[in-house]
């Protein structure tokens, strides 16, 4: 008897299993095979994509052309004396980078004044952060634009308003770190405090060492939202060549190479734009996930 | 004696250095504030002049009231012509439409988000990478991504024609182009769903699934009344950030749906979201009359503000329901 509800359960655990099995593997096949379909027409070579009526699954001359027209014959290259892949990829990179890291060390700093220091009108600010905080100012993403062409950072100066708002820190990273900070002991700081050290040295000596993990939570998190970013470029320098940045490039590639059969190009362009964070995500994707996590679930 | 003073001298140095200590922490505490003020407040305050008055893009001096013509454009039908040659009230009505549509999407993504996680909850062979792969999508960038589906849709060369067997325009038919938005918004969003319902999932405590199956509870009963419960902040938590998100859906939308021939969103604007929209009156320059762009600024405005109104509100109402549910 027992037996017999031993072998039933058994068998019903593994049909649910099966069923998981099914349910994830084809949720895995819509996530990737779009992926799949972009990477084999990547290397279909041009002259077959132009004269195709329905989707090419294989060809017999199978190339990377379409990778190399993007590294050779794109116009940016009369322009701006380097393909505009490459001068994206770098715009991209110091546009993400400095404002990133100078913000991360401002929103750090403040973070830890509130954590563990006492000033004045503390409470005060604190709560006025709190308020501030709650209200979702999205919506004013692009009338943004009314502020910033005023003040004259739109056109040449298009960068400025992706560059210098973010070295300021944001108010959300400023409450995360704080948050970081406040788990650790103060008796720490007390104690470095009595070896004669100042705010600065607290911070860079005790603090930054012992929440490197939230700074790289932060950073990542950030770094993902820079790499992809595309509104705020497209708003302030999609005329202005020399600041092209690697998402800008990319919504551009159709105009850049509008030929019939040019969709190989589109694909291995659509593949470069992706491939670059998803190998940083493989290699740390422990942070990625806990720097999400944390951000959503505390508070 | 010769101690004592010592003792007041360290005490008084001791003092001084707090109070400096003091002044540094207030000046440093202050920069994300003084950064919000500036680049968050002065836009504020500008587009708030904005809603009654034309303000020029270059000369903040350049203020003129304008007898509420930006409200007027905005909600009245046909009153925009007049103005800049074009009937913006079409426009905003067909985007309050579209935006609603995908904002929705929203729910279906966390729908999809809750069933994969909780597949996902027990440790299993592959479970680990089923998690990890699940969270590419949502690190593309929605230009890639966009990339990706207008090839898929491609109505020539594209998969979706060809293992269908039919000849669809789907990025220029009025009646599909919606769902090719839609569904690139569904590939892409669920991961950072999946992710934080996993978290949210070992949070519950594992005593009342004990107590639950004590009492003779199934499957569907322990789900509805121990892991529902449970979970509800994470929900309440992404419903506010996925709606906040999904009013304000830009990049997908503008992305796989372009401006078409001077129409904002494509054929019959079935791409035009609210963004798109300020989008398209703070960057549209075919009027060449100076004081038609001043009016399209004010109209700009109004939708911003107006979005802010409904977001604001519907993140107060979940950030409410998420505390009361934590109790």
């Amino acid at each position: 008897m027992s037996k017999k509800n031993k072998v039933k359960t058994v068998k019903r655990l593994s049909v649910g299993r099966i069923l998981t099995y099914v349910a994830l593997i084809a949720y895995t096949l819509f996530l990737f095979f779009p992926l799949v379909t972009v990477l084999i027409s990547s290397v279909i070579p041009s002259e077959e994509l132009a004269v195709g009526k329905t989707f090419i699954w294989w060809s017999d001359n199978v190339n990377l052309d379409a990778y190399k027209a993007i590294f050779l014959n794109d116009s940016y290259k009369d322009i701006v004396g380097m393909p505009g892949l490459v001068l994206g990829f770098i715009n991209t990179m110091w546009l993400t980078l400095i404002p990133l890291c100078v913000g991360l060390l401002t929103a750090g700093l403040s973070g830890f004044a509130f954590s563990k220091m006492d000033f004045p009108f503390k409470e005060r600010l604190f709560k006025f952060s709190i308020i501030i905080r709650m209200i979702p100012l999205g919506a004013f993403g692009i009338i943004s634009y009314v502020f910033y062409s005023n003040i004259g950072w739109t056109g040449e100066n298009g960068f400025l308003p992706l560059l210098i708002p973010g070295m300021f820190g944001g108010i959300g990273t400023m409450f995360f770190l704080r948050i970081y900070f406040d788990g650790i002991p103060d008796s720490l700081v007390e104690a470095a405090r009595l070896d004669g050290a100042g705010f600065f040295q607290l911070f860079f000596k005790v603090m930054a060492p012992l929440a490197k993990p939230a700074f790289i939570s932060q950073f990542i998190f950030g770094f993902v939202g820079g790499y992809n970013s595309y509104l705020g470029p497209q708003l302030y320098l999609q005329n202005q060549p020399k600041f092209v940045t690697l998402q800008l490039y990319l919504s551009q590639i159709r105009s850049l190479f509008p030929m019939a059969g040019s969709e190989n190009i589109y694909c291995a362009a659509a593949l470069l734009g992706m491939i670059p964070l998803i190998i940083i995500y493989c290699f740390m994707q422990k942070y990625f996930i806990d720097g999400i996590t944390v951000g959503g679930v505390k508070e | 004696m010769e101690t004592k003073t010592r003792a007041t001298a360290v005490a008084s140095k001791k003092k001084k250095k707090w109070k400096k200590e003091q002044k540094i922490s207030l000046v440093v505490a202050l920069i994300p504030l003084i950064g919000f003020v500036i680049f968050n407040g002065f836009p504020l305050v500008i587009s708030f002049i904005g809603l009654f008055c034309n303000v020029d893009l270059y000369d903040l001096g350049n203020i003129q009231w304008n007898n509420f013509e930006g409200f007027k454009s905005v909600f009245i039908p046909r009153h925009g012509f007049d103005l800049f040659y074009f009937d913006l009230s079409k426009y905003f009505y067909k985007a309050i439409k579209i935006t609603l549509w995908v904002a929705s999407t929203q729910l279906v993504t966390l729908l999809i988000a809750l069933f994969i996680a909780t597949l996902l909850r027990e440790k299993f062979a592959g479970s680990r990478l089923f998690q990890i792969l699940f969270f590419i999508p949502y690190i593309c960038s929605t230009v890639a991504v966009a990339l990706m589906w207008r090839w898929i849709f491609d109505w020539e060369g594209g998969i979706l024609n060809t293992i269908l067997g039919t000849g669809t325009k789907w990025l220029e038919d009025p009646k599909t182009m919606t769902w090719c938005i839609i569904i690139a918004i569904i590939w892409q969003a669920p991961g950072y769903g999946i992710v934080m319902y996993k978290a949210a999932f070992s949070n519950i405590n594992n005593a009342l699934y004990e107590a639950a199956a004590i009492d003779g509870a199934n499957a569907w009963h322990k789900f509805r009344n121990v892991t529902l419960p449970g979970i509800s902040p994470t929900t309440f938590f992404l419903l506010q950030s996925g709606i906040g998100a999904g009013f304000l859906t830009y990049d997908l939308a503008a992305l796989v749906i372009p401006d078409a021939w001077g129409v904002p969103g494509g054929n019959e604007s079935m791409g035009l979201t609210m963004m798109r929209l300020v989008y398209f009156l703070i960057t549209n320059s075919t009027t060449t009359d100076a004081n038609g762009v001043s009016y399209m600024v004010s109209c700009a405005c109004v939708i911003s503000w107006l979005l802010f109104v409904v977001t604001g509100a519907l993140s107060m109402i979940m950030l409410n329901k998420r505390e009361e549910s934590m109790k």
